[in-house]
């Protein structure tokens, strides 16, 4: 199972080898999505949501920013497909990367979700495994922890003596 | 603050300046993939409210469906749904009543 270490260089995470080559498929994936618009696609919409309600103005908004904000999610899924070891292992991250992270974890959550449609009663529900939507749903968990994990890491990184506020630490 | 602000929505807009008594309201909407955890940090990161009003807002969006987390000028909601929509967080754009 992936480990995440806290140290005074920062965040060490360390996955196995089949973890790494699940997440560097859904990285090279996602990337390749991500990479230029898809019209009419749900990922894509929950991925770049409508600012406004107006049409028009949601319109405007998107072709300001939208490709800076594809460029900034492209950004964070590559600085972490840079950071995985073929085979599993060890990558230091400092707090800005974890924050990367934690952005392009989100991401893949979002996508992979959308994909299968899921409702807060589907995730609160413990996957059927005869169902086979329980594999990718079983990710999504799966990346939801390594993303608790690194929140966790972050929050004790900024705030040392705070780790009781999380009632891992006992008083 | 992790994202670089888009260099056009430094720009002021006329809006702005005609009805400054109106702001724009940052509402952020209810899913059912990202962590309460998640949203509760993306609340604090991005704009530095203290760990109990970002978890507030949170069980707002989760209960309720819905919070306005932010509010402001056009320029400033617009940067903030912005920010909101770089962290995977569903937010639109509104102005007050």
């Amino acid at each position: 199972m992936a480990r995440l270490e806290t140290d005074s260089s920062g965040v060490v995470l360390n996955l196995e080898s089949h973890e790494a080559v699940v997440v560097e498929q859904l990285l090279d994936d996602m990337i390749e999505f991500i990479s230029h618009e898809n019209s009419d696609d749900d990922v894509e919409k929950r991925l770049f949501p409508d600012a406004f309600d107006d049409e028009d103005e949601a319109q405007k908004f998107k072709e300001m920013v939208g490709s800076e904000l594809r460029a900034e999610k492209l950004k964070a899924l590559e600085l972490m497909r840079a950071g995985i070891v073929a085979g599993g292992g060890r990558t230091t991250l400092s707090p800005a990367d974890v924050e990367a992270w934690l952005r392009g974890l989100n991401d893949l959550r979002l996508a992979i979700g959308t994909r299968l449609d899921v409702t807060e009663e589907k995730m609160a529900d413990i996957p059927d495994e005869d169902d086979p939507a329980s594999v990718p749903l079983g990710l999504v968990h799966w990346l939801g922890w390594l993303q608790e994990m690194m929140i966790d890491s972050l929050t004790r990184l900024e705030s040392p003596d705070d780790r009781t506020d999380e009632g891992d630490g006992g008083a | 603050v992790s994202t670089t602000a888009p260099e056009r929505l430094k720009e002021t807009t006329p809006d702005e300046q005609i009805e400054p008594d109106r702001p724009w309201l940052v509402i952020v909407w209810n899913d059912p993939i990202n962590l309460m955890s998640y949203v509760t940090w993306v609340f604090q990161k991005l704009f530095n409210y203290p760990r109990a009003k970002a978890t507030k807002l949170m069980l707002q969006v989760h209960h309720e469906g819905r919070a306005v987390v932010s509010s402001g000028s056009r320029e400033k909601a617009e940067l903030d749904c912005f920010r909101l929509h770089a962290h995977g967080l569903w937010a639109t754009l509104s102005k007050s009543d």
